[in-house]
């Protein structure tokens, strides 16, 4: 679906008031984070609490160590925590994708103000970008790789392959 | 002068956004309600030891399922218990009691399942197992309690508030209209006559007899111990075991101990509770405040139900 762009400046000029522009700069790290933060708050919510009851009544109340060595144990249960966690990185994956393919921003990236570039941006570019939500080898390694080249390189891997950044959008007269 | 822009655009945006996270949400649940069905199975299919509840008030339906979530159905009770009976693995029950009784004919239900059960019951009283639960407890096998617990209280209550001197004051009265004698005995409207009492009384008096033999049959207890038992005194769980009222002072881990006696074996517990159907899982997965405002005022609007009746309870 194509986004409308915004046209603030119509209703400034009737009103003849000093023009504004919209100046596109790369979304900065600490925005994303907090952007991303914010969307696994909202995921807590609509997604891993739905979810909960599944995880108190596979895994019992113990240490830590424990808990592994039982779940190792039995293969069905573990099996069953492994669907579970899958769908769990299902559903976020869906979130990511349909938020970012009509609006080109998560419900995070809106709070932040940061959008994914470009516009016109592809299904296929959406999960390229998205992949490592799901929790499976070998996207789990983007979870080290992608903050490790946000912090040194300014774009994610994952943004990389798909083509794509985060930018945003500050007004100035 | 130029037309403001995007004017309808901001609040479909948002509509569409939250009709999305509506849907994402309720397939999760959805999802989370196919996946659960299969733990519980997989578990129950690992368990030998069935844990079972009681834990509120015990009443005969499960009615009232939604506003009194804190309510013990014998119907439900006692079909878990016939459920576990055909299970081959499960070899005990614990039954986990923390409730102050209730309908008198309910605690009786479950109590006389627990007695029949062809597999050892194990209770565990925690906070409190009084009246009607006792009745219950005192079928099993081997009572667990806390020392701190309360227990006991093998008494009939039938006592209720009579409104006969409230309306007076507001000038209504109480058309008697009744065919049979005793039709309206016990009617909130009306002063009891003595003899009404008396035959109440009779009545409370049999069900206090009838519940307290069941209970010194089953523990075995000397005429010493019932005359204590028999004054519906509740008891802390201390004071419980001096009476014989309960057989081992502890909490869960020796309620397990008890049930690992009976099955030889280490025991894996799975709790048996009724089915989950997709609405209570939306309340759970919501865990929204306009469930327990609703659940706050369903349980104060049957309890007031209950109050303005006669009912009687253990």
């Amino acid at each position: 679906m194509p986004r409308k762009k915004k046209d603030s400046n119509d209703l400034d000029s009737s009103l003849n008031l000093p023009l504004r522009r919209m100046v596109v700069v790369e979304a900065p790290v600490w925005k994303r984070a907090l952007a991303l933060l914010a969307d696994l708050v909202i995921l807590d919510f609509i997604v891993l609490g739905a979810f909960n009851q599944i995880f108190n009544q596979l895994v019992p109340e113990s240490s830590p160590f424990t808990i592994m060595q039982s779940i190792e144990q039995n293969s069905k249960i573990l099996m069953l925590l492994s669907v579970t966690i899958f769908m769990i990185g299902l559903f976020m994956l869906a979130y990511f994708m349909v938020m970012e393919y009509m609006y080109g921003q998560t419900l995070g990236k809106m709070l932040f103000n940061i959008r994914v570039q470009p516009e016109a941006i592809s299904w296929w570019q959406i999960l390229v970008r998205n992949i490592a939500v799901l929790p499976v080898m070998p996207f789990v390694l983007l979870w080290v790789i992608d903050p490790l080249m946000l912090l040194f390189k300014k774009q994610r891997l994952s943004d990389q392959f798909a083509k794509t950044t985060v930018i945003e959008e500050i007004e100035v007269y | 002068m130029p037309a403001i822009p995007q004017s309808n655009e901001r609040p479909r945006k948002w509509g569409r956004i939250l009709m999305f996270i509506v849907v994402i949400w309720i397939l999760a649940t959805i999802t989370a309600l196919i996946l659960l069905g299969n733990a519980g199975k997989q578990e129950a299919a690992n368990a030998n030891v069935a844990v079972i509840a009681v834990k509120g008030v015990i009443t005969g339906d499960s009615s009232d399922d939604f506003f009194s979530s804190s309510v013990a159905s014998s119907s439900q009770i006692v079909a878990t218990i016939d459920q576990v009976e055909q299970m081959p693995n499960i070899k005990a029950i614990i039954l986990e009691i923390n409730s102050p009784g209730g309908s008198a004919v309910a605690s009786e239900e479950i109590a006389r399942k627990v007695k029949e059960s062809k597999i050892p019951v194990v209770a565990w009283v925690r906070e409190i197992g009084t009246s009607g639960a006792y009745w219950v407890a005192s079928s099993s096998d081997t009572i667990v309690a806390s020392p701190v617990s309360i227990t006991g209280s093998v008494g009939v209550i039938g006592s209720y508030l009579n409104f006969g001197g409230l309306l007076e004051n507001y000038n209504i009265t109480y058309e008697r209209m009744v065919a049979g004698k005793y039709k309206d005995l016990g009617s909130p409207l009306r002063e009891m006559k003595p003899e009404e009492r008396a035959l109440l009384q009779k009545k409370l008096d049999f069900m206090h007899d009838y519940f307290l033999k069941s209970v010194v049959e089953s523990r075995k207890l000397s005429p010493q111990q019932t005359e204590q038992v028999k004054t519906a005194l509740f008891f802390t769980g201390q004071e419980a075991k001096d009476l014989g009222l309960v057989d081992v002072l502890g909490g869960r881990q020796e309620a397990i101990a008890a049930a690992e006696k009976y099955i030889n074996a280490t025991a894996t517990l799975h709790e048996f509770k009724r089915e989950k159907t997709i609405f209570d899982l939306f309340a759970q997965a919501s865990a929204s405040s306009f469930f327990h405002v609703g659940q706050g005022i369903g349980d104060a609007m049957m309890t007031r139900t209950e109050q303005n009746s006669l009912t009687i309870s253990t």
